[in-house]
């Protein structure tokens, strides 16, 4: 039989979503079970009644992403339950394997991101320049883009500063669910992106959300490293829903 | 979890038994949500915290009673606890740390 915590670790390895169940007191303490939001699981925790519960609450905890402690009562008295909710990490997806993207994935990993770095040149997106990240993917961004599926988890940064790279590459993210979308441009060349998108029938509300010039300037840092950093407070703060003005 | 999973890999590949400290409950400012982990093994290594860095040494000592006997035990730190106040929870926050000697 396979180690339970090995079986957890293979899941969070592979971001899915799972939960583990943890009873944290009475006669059954440290008893386990893992569960899926499929209906799958794995484990148990020595009572019927008691999993049957559990699995009806974890269907609310896995909906909102909660990690919660919860009482029980049960024929032998009131026991503390542990629901641990691991969502699937953040992804942080660059475009661009720019001397920015060095720094910025560097910071998605510290921050708790899978980070992945695509660039249709070879040359720039080795493992050499990018030993830490997830994931290198040498391909046309547009298409690279399409392939990874932005979704409500998805933090996008544009940074290839090249209108041929850059007007097919905003065009997917900006009209997925991605949680986040930057591209790092002055307001000139934003404007020939604009321009090019409306042309391709994007709308206005969508082009709306698109976070340009990229980073919270306010923080005043400067330099890749410091774009980096506010690209990064940036990311947080759409992460957090916190407005910056 | 995924902060300290590659040091718990590492540590079981070494042979060392390992008590994992999880984050059950906070109140008040608690620095670190619930959830977060310590991983503390055999052989004195540490991974992770459970607070800002006010009461990971009481949480190392009390990780020592449960590799001696292998009973789980749920402590709880807060500033009406003699203990936390030795450790200096300054902080403000109450904690409920939830200790395992994993499989």
């Amino acid at each position: 039989m396979k180690n339970m915590y090995e079986i957890l670790i293979n899941a969070l390895q592979a971001d899915e979503l799972i939960a583990q169940v943890t009873i944290l007191n009475g006669s059954n303490v440290g008893e386990k079970l893992l569960l899926w939001p499929d209906g799958r699981k794995y484990g148990g925790l020595g009572s019927e009644k008691l999993e049957k519960q559990i699995i009806e609450k974890a269907k609310e905890l896995f909906q909102r992403q909660e990690t919660r402690k919860l009482e029980f009562e049960l024929d032998e008295g009131r026991i503390s339950i542990f629901i641990q909710v691991y969502p699937p990490s953040p992804r942080m997806i660059v475009v661009g394997a720019v001397h920015i993207a060095v720094p910025l994935t560097e910071l998605g990993k510290t921050m708790g991101f899978r980070t992945i770095v695509v660039d249709a040149r070879s040359a720039f997106a080795t493992r050499e320049r990018f030993p830490h990240v997830d994931e290198i993917i040498v391909k046309w961004p547009s298409e690279a883009l399409e392939a990874l599926h932005p979704d409500e988890g998805t933090y996008v940064a544009i940074l290839s500063h090249d209108a041929k790279f850059d007007i097919p590459a905003l065009q997917v993210p900006v009209q997925s669910k991605a949680k986040y979308v930057g591209v790092l441009a002055s307001k000139h060349t934003y404007s020939i992106l604009h321009e090019a998108l409306r042309e391709n029938g994007v709308s206005e509300a969508l082009l709306g959300k698109v976070h340009t010039p990229i980073g919270i300037k306010k923080l005043g840092s400067r330099g890749p490293e410091g774009i980096a950093f506010s690209v990064m407070a940036e990311m947080i703060a759409e992460m957090r829903g916190v407005e910056i003005t | 979890m995924r902060d300290v999973m590659e040091n718990i890999s590492n540590w079981r590949e070494e042979g060392k038994q390992i008590v994992l400290a999880t984050v059950v409950k906070a109140y008040g400012s608690a620095l670190r949500p619930i959830g977060s982990k310590m991983a503390i093994s055999s052989a004195g290594d540490i991974s992770g915290s459970v607070s800002g860095g006010c009461v990971e040494s009481a949480v190392y000592e009390e990780a020592q009673s449960v590799l001696a006997n292998s009973e789980p035990r749920l402590v709880e730190y807060g500033i009406a606890d003699e203990t936390a106040w030795s450790v200096g929870l300054t902080c403000g926050g109450t904690i409920e740390v939830f200790l395992e000697l994993l499989d």
